[in-house]
Order: C-alpha cells, then sequence, then structure tokens
C-alpha cells in the first residue's frame, strides 16, 4: 500500500511542480483560447455556459424571492400614499379601454370576415411560458438577463421573449431549468421588423444602452417615419411571430432612427417567452421522426 | 482513525472558505436588485475577495480556483468566456508575487494599491470587451464602477479580515 502511494507521489510531484511553474502561463493561454474558440463558434462554448447557469439559477433564484419580496412591500407601502390618484387614473384608464374593446371587438369581427373571404389559415401556433428575471442585465458590455424555465419547461433556442406586451428579447441558451436571454437592446441583437404606419421594413438593433435603432432604411423611408410610429417584429425568417411592438420611434437623428421600448429596462421581474411554430417550417418532432 | 478523518474534513472546509466566498460575494451582487442602472455601476466583488486573499492567504485561493471563479463570473454575467478569468488571474498571481510588500503594511499602503489594481484590472476588462466588440465601450461607466468598488472594499475588507481571523482560530 505504501509502495502503491509513493510510486503515485513520484509520478504526480514532477507534474504537481510543473503545473506550478506554468500556472499562470497556461491559464491565460487557456482563457485566450477560449475567447477566440467563442469568436470562431459561438455554440462551442454553450455546454459549459449552460452548465453554470444551470448549477448556479436555483440560488440565484433564492436570493430574488426575498429582494422581490422586499420590493413588493417597499411598492405596496410606498403606493397606499398614491391610492387615490392612482383610482382616478385608473378610472380614466378603463374608460379609455372600453372605448377602444368596442372598437377591438367591431376590427375582429372585420377581421374575421376578411379572412375567411380571403380562405388565409391563420399562421400563429402559440402558446406561453412565464418565468421570473434571476439576474439583472449583464453588465456595460452585455445586454442579457437570465430566466428560471429552461428546457423542462419547453423553452428552445431562438425563442421571442415578451414583457409588458413589448419583445423583451430572444432565448440565447437553454438550460434544464434555466435560460439566458439576449435583449434587444443588446449591441449584437438584430431583429426584422416593420414600421406599421407605413409598412417598411428594417432592422432593429440595440445600442447596448436603453434602445434600438433601426438600419437598412432609404433616407426617403426615413423622412417619412413620424414621431411616435410603432414598430413592431415582421415574422421574417420565421423566428419570432409578426406583430409584437419592439418600441416606438423617439428621434431620427440624420440617418439614425431611434426606438424605445415600453419596458422599464431596469425594473424587469417577469418574462414570458413565446413558444411559436410556424406552420410553413417543420417542428422538431416531424424532424426526429424523419430521422 | 476518527480524529485524523475530521481533521482532515476540517482543512478541506478552511481551504474552501475563501473560494465560497468569493462566489458569495459575486452572486450578492449578482442577484436581480430592480435597482435602475445598478447592474452597470455594480462594484467588482470578485476583484476585491481575490486582491484579499492573495495577500492574506494566497495558499487557500490559489490560481486555479481564482481562474474557475473568473470562468464562472463571465458566464453569469453574459460576457464573452475567459475575460475576467484573464483579470482575476493577472490580479491574483500579481499581488501574491508581491506579497512580501503587504506584510505588516498599514491599511491605507494595502488600500492605495488595491486602488491601482482594481483601475488596472477593469481597465484590461473593458479594453478586452473593446477589442472584443471592436467598438469603444462607455469609459465613464468604466470609472464609475471603478469607484465603486472602491468605495466597497474597506467594508469588504473588514468582513473577510473577520472572517480570516475565525479561520485561525
Amino acid at each position: 500500500m505504501r509502495r502503491r502511494s509513493g510510486t503515485f507521489a513520484r509520478v504526480t510531484t514532477p507534474l504537481k511542480s510543473w503545473f506550478q511553474r506554468f500556472a499562470l502561463t497556461l491559464m491565460i493561454l487557456t482563457a485566450g483560447g477560449l475567447l477566440i474558440i467563442e469568436r470562431i463558434n459561438p455554440n462551442a462554448t454553450q455546454i459549459i455556459r449552460v452548465v453554470v447557469v444551470d448549477t448556479f439559477s436555483p440560488v440565484l433564484t433564492a436570493m430574488t424571492t426575498p429582494v422581490a419580496a422586499g420590493r413588493e412591500l417597499y411598492n405596496n407601502v410606498r403606493s397606499y400614499g398614491s391610492l387615490r390618484a392612482e383610482v382616478l387614473e385608473l378610472r380614466d384608464k378603463l374608460r379609455f379601454t372600453e372605448r377602444w374593446e368596442q372598437v377591438a371587438r367591431r376590427l375582429e369581427a372585420e377581421n374575421r370576415r376578411l379572412w375567411s373571404q380571403l380562405h388565409v389559415t391563420q399562421d400563429l401556433r402559440t402558446d406561453f411560458v412565464s418565468a421570473r428575471v434571476i439576474r439583472d442585465r449583464g453588465s456595460s458590455y452585455v445586454q442579457s438577463v437570465l430566466i428560471n424555465a429552461g428546457r423542462a419547461d419547453g423553452v428552445r433556442k431562438g425563442q421571442a421573449v415578451l414583457s409588458s406586451y413589448s419583445l423583451a428579447g430572444r432565448i440565447l441558451d437553454v438550460g434544464q431549468g434555466s435560460s439566458r436571454v439576449l435583449l434587444v437592446t443588446d449591441i449584437n441583437s438584430r431583429i426584422p421588423c416593420i414600421l406599421e404606419r407605413t409598412g417598411v421594413p428594417a432592422i432593429a438593433v440595440g445600442d447596448n444602452q436603453n434602445g434600438v435603432r433601426l438600419i437598412r432604411l432609404t433616407p426617403d423611408e426615413i423622412r417619412d417615419i413620424s414621431l411616435g410610429d410603432r414598430v413592431v417584429t415582421s415574422g421574417a425568417g420565421g423566428v419570432f411571430p409578426a406583430g409584437f411592438e419592439i418600441g416606438i420611434v423617439q428621434e431620427t437623428v440624420g440617418d439614425q432612427v431611434i426606438v424605445v421600448s415600453n419596458i422599464n429596462w431596469d425594473r424587469l421581474e417577469f418574462a414570458t417567452v413565446v413558444n411559436y411554430e410556424h406552420p410553413d417550417l417543420l417542428p422538431d418532432s416531424a424532424f426526429e421522426t424523419l430521422q | 482513525m476518527g480524529y485524523e478523518f475530521w481533521g482532515r474534513i476540517n482543512q478541506i472546509a478552511r481551504g474552501l472558505i475563501p473560494f465560497l466566498l468569493s462566489l458569495l460575494l459575486l452572486l450578492v451582487f449578482l442577484t436581480s436588485t430592480g435597482i435602475p442602472g445598478f447592474v452597470k455601476v455594480a462594484p467588482s466583488m470578485t476583484i476585491i475577495s481575490v486582491y484579499y486573499w492573495s495577500i492574506s492567504r494566497p495558499e487557500l485561493l490559489p490560481l486555479y480556483s481564482v481562474f474557475i471563479l473568473g470562468l464562472i463570473e463571465d458566464v453569469l454575467v453574459g460576457g464573452p468566456l475567459g475575460i475576467q478569468a484573464i483579470v482575476l488571474v493577472l490580479v491574483a498571481y500579481t499581488v501574491s508575487t508581491q506579497r512580501h510588500f503587504f506584510t505588516f503594511a498599514p491599511f491605507g499602503y494595502i488600500f492605495s494599491t488595491f486602488i491601482l489594481v482594481v483601475t488596472a484590472g477593469l481597465g484590461v476588462n473593458w479594453l478586452v470587451n473593446s477589442l472584443f466588440a471592436w467598438e469603444l465601450w462607455d469609459f465613464m461607466t468604466l470609472l464609475v464602477k471603478a469607484a465603486m468598488t472602491m468605495i466597497f472594499y474597506p467594508v469588504v475588507h473588514w468582513l473577510l479580515a473577520k472572517v480570516d481571523r475565525t479561520i485561525v482560530s
């Protein structure tokens, strides 16, 4: 037994001292290698990300719960002071919404009639998964959040994520019980969209702050834009359903069209993942059957 | 046997404290707080922790632990994998090899060196991130983050020193 451990030590001791001597170089090279590999193929390091996020998401969820409870308590206490003003505001909103409900019902009926006349099939097969945001937007360099819903809840890579009825982003990495959402405000986010009023297509690109810029617009198309125009997803590419609001045009400066979302990015508590299947694209189960 | 076994367990547990504590500090400051804009300028807890343990007990937070801590931070923050690992490993190596300068040094000396270390560390992070995205990131946010880290340092130093004394006793 002693001889075995002696042999083991004879093998491991030089290895250990070699590792200690070159530890710094090895680690810098490994980290540099990871950076380069990820730059070339972002999917190559996905397994590390998924494992780490899945490991820590229960801890982050547990830590978020008391913070969320404290925040709710604070908001409740604060709202008591302005209850009357809020009730009046809500009554006004209710009256306004009731008027819109009438309009919406009439338009829905008219829309259904027109759809049936044109013999067009509905293209949406969607269901939703709600999740809590367990990690705020990354750092100054990244605009992403972690949510506590993953593969086990039916979340898949690329799905759209909503908050406050607006598009918040898309699923980037999926773990078993958690996922990372790349927000529309991230500089790497590219969403095919249209300006709802004019129907002009564009691409919404994040500015890594709180906004989104529109690109791929001609000077004439930019001139036609009015402040307050709604920008919605176009559904091009079949990744996102059409018609989800991205934001409204806040200003145009030269060839820059700045769009702001109605999502409060600093108070993103819950998110809804949209499970969407385009009818023209085969579902995953079909691919499995084919294989 | 029993005494030896528990002694070994005790030793392992003590050895894990600096790593687990650094991880805990990281997770606390990563938790969704809902404070507007806080996450961008949140202090870099891992730099504080790695700096402290590299001076006080580098043997309890070896380079490979620091490297893993950096990778975990990179993943949880959602940034390019490896940036914070490089920064933390460089901080740990630089500080632990110059450790003799900090022996019996007053807090003012340790704190002034920390200002240099945190500026350099966050600077490297900013630079690599800028190179990675091929775009110069907001420099002001970086300065505010560095200032926040410096403001938090004395409190966290005090806290870690308390734990450090517990490990000894």
